[in-house]
């Protein structure tokens, strides 16, 4: 399995008033080339911090630590600023944000913003970047493509500025596109549909995908693999058929029982998140786990393998055979 | 588009405002075809000296014997051409640095803002009197002395504007493909706070305007005899109060002007941020 992206024990602090944050502890991610990876977790969880530490968009008090991102053989970690922003985000490393709705500046034409991705990135012919950019709209189905270059950002729906924002991302052919939640504002129906759009146009393309979301339905259908992550620990991942079969981790089970359409009774969780400044010892989770013993709060339990593609993280499953690399 | 020009039609104040501020641009461009003795901004004629209003000298004449009217509509000019330069120059210092302070945070917005702070400390007449003094008294050194003490308002304005947007989605989006850190401040950030600058700049020409007629009626800003309106109205201390023309009309001329701006400059700020609007 070639990586197109693997994040190693990845470990990013913010200083803070109250003191340092510690927002990753110990990530650890990898994509293969071509597939589609899902990150799971609630709110809080260091996912969107993930991101950014890829795309090297950390906030000014933020540092990684201590661990590594190799992008296609690249160390991302060390890579100086200058050549992140030429060669690698949006040339490399495609980008869809958040929130549709914000994610266009509001006083400049819809095509001006996207044309402007590909001259940055150095193509120099603007013509085909022209011609490129019509044919994208065209398959993320904006209708008149020609027109829509000429509109403002606020003449669109919130699932097609979406849609534009994919194309956007789409535009310098990247081996990696990341999504940082991006269909969370839209509605559920736009959602499905932009969904399987963004799904198809990863598998012709042959475009990797890290797809942010809190949504395990959005996994099912898009994602090979999925990664859950709580309060800045990776604690589960394997292929997603897996994962939302049989759960291990008392997180992930937990999580799925929250979704309507698989737990009978909805259970919840109680508590919530931790504040990751002063977070809790070991496992993170230990204080909201049910099974939680101990030992949870002396040290991080290291990923045990347990089956074809899927780990764990948990003392539960420490007789196994422990990852090597823990 | 068309609704700012209507909400701005409606708003009765500020209509007034912009049609004298253009009134007074164009007397400005035209000054020496409108100006009916225009060699009157030099040269005196003693033979008729402070000449009340009549047929001949529209305005009067003043302890020289050079026309008002001419003199008057000749400091438009050197009133807005002050105004302008101030501004912009003020804009020039102060815009840049309140974007690089709002973007990048940390130990760049507190240096800035902090000999922000220090110039807003400094009470703005004194540094110009003082700086008037320093290099001798002539319109350059009250202009280096209004750009001094105006670039900070610009700063602020720029600096919470820019702290604001900084977080906004569509940063984050170019941020994610590849912008920097430049191109994100002045072509993506800088268009968007346009309004609160421009509200910001007109007001600011209101102030230029009565400040420098200030520093020349001190005698520290445009020396004699330069139709200058503060300087006019100093020269006309001594003839008061029997040749009121002399002291009353360049007196109205910097009246209205800085009037009319902060009249359009108001009308601006209230179609700009409506939150703010003053209330009648």
């Amino acid at each position: 399995m070639t990586a197109v992206l693997a994040i190693r024990d990845l470990s990013v602090a913010i200083r803070t008033d109250d003191g340092l944050a510690e927002v990753l502890d110990h990530a650890t991610l990898e994509i293969a080339r071509g597939e589609i990876v899902g990150v799971v977790g609630e709110s809080g969880c260091g996912k969107s911090t993930l991101v950014r530490s890829v795309l090297g968009i950390l906030p000014p008090a933020a540092r990684v630590t201590e661990g590594s991102i190799r992008f296609d053989g690249v160390e991302l970690t060390t890579l100086d600023a200058r050549a992140m922003a030429r060669d690698i985000r949006g040339r490399r490393i495609g980008f869809i944000p958040q929130d549709p709705y914000q994610a266009f500046n509001p006083v400049f034409r819809v095509g001006t913003q996207l044309l402007e991705v590909a001259r940055w990135h150095g193509t120099g012919d603007q013509a085909a970047d022209r011609a490129r950019l019509i044919e994208l709209l065209r398959q993320v189905q904006i209708p008149d493509p020609e027109g829509a270059l000429a509109r403002y950002p606020h003449q669109f729906s919130g699932g097609q500025r979406l849609r534009l924002r994919i194309a956007a991302a789409m535009l310098c052919r990247p081996d990696l596109i990341i999504a940082d939640e991006p269909t969370t504002a839209l509605d559920v129906t736009t959602q499905k549909q932009i969904i399987a759009l963004l799904g198809a146009l990863a598998r012709e393309s042959g475009t990797a995908m890290l797809f942010v979301t809190h949504d395990f339905g959005v996994v099912a259908e898009l994602c090979d693999r999925v990664v859950v992550m709580y309060a800045g620990q990776t604690v589960e991942c394997g292929a997603s058929s897996v994962i939302l079969d049989r759960p291990r981790h008392p997180y992930t089970r937990l999580l799925l029982d929250c979704h309507p359409d698989r737990a009978a009774t909805l259970a919840g969780i109680p508590g919530s998140v931790p504040s990751v400044i002063a977070a809790p010892s070991g496992c993170r989770f230990h204080p909201r786990c049910p099974s939680a013993s101990p030992v949870c709060s002396t040290a991080l339990p290291p990923a045990t393998v347990l089956g074809p593609d899927h780990e764990a993280a948990c003392v539960l499953f420490g007789a196994g055979e422990s990852h090597a690399s823990a | 588009m068309n609704l700012i020009w209507l909400k701005f039609a409606r708003d009765r104040s500020a209509l007034t405002g912009l049609v004298i501020v253009a009134l007074v641009a164009l007397i400005a461009l035209l000054a020496y075809q409108i100006a009916p003795y225009p060699e009157d901004a030099f040269s005196s004629d003693p033979m008729r000296r402070l000449r009340p209003p009549g047929a001949e000298h529209l305005l009067g004449t003043d302890s020289l014997g050079r026309d008002i009217l001419s003199r008057v509509v000749l400091g438009t000019r050197i009133a807005l051409g002050i105004a302008l330069s101030v501004v912009t120059a003020a804009m020039a210092i102060g815009v840049p640095l309140g974007l690089v302070a709002g973007y990048f945070g940390g130990w760049r917005s507190e240096a800035v803002m902090r000999v922000t702070d220090v110039f807003l400390a400094v009470p703005q007449l004194i540094l110009a009197l003082a700086l008037a003094q320093l290099l001798r008294p002539s319109l350059e050194s009250a202009m280096a002395a209004l750009i001094l003490t105006y670039w900070p308002f610009f700063t602020r304005i720029v600096y919470a504007e820019t702290q604001r947007l900084r977080h906004a989605m569509f940063v984050e989006a170019l941020e994610g493909l590849g912008a920097r850190p430049l191109r994100i401040m002045f072509l993506h950030i800088l268009p968007n706070i346009a309004s609160p600058i421009i509200v910001r700049a007109t007001i600011g020409m209101g102030y230029a305007i009565l400040t420098a007629a200030v520093l020349g009626f001190l005698g520290m800003g445009a020396p004699p005899p330069q139709p200058e309106w503060g300087l006019m109205v100093a020269e006309s201390r001594d003839y008061l109060p029997d040749a009121w023309w002399f002291a009353t009309f360049p007196g109205l001329a910097i009246f209205l002007v800085v009037f009319a701006f902060n009249l359009l400059g108001d009308g601006l700020r209230d179609i700009v941020d409506p939150r703010l609007r003053r209330s009648r």
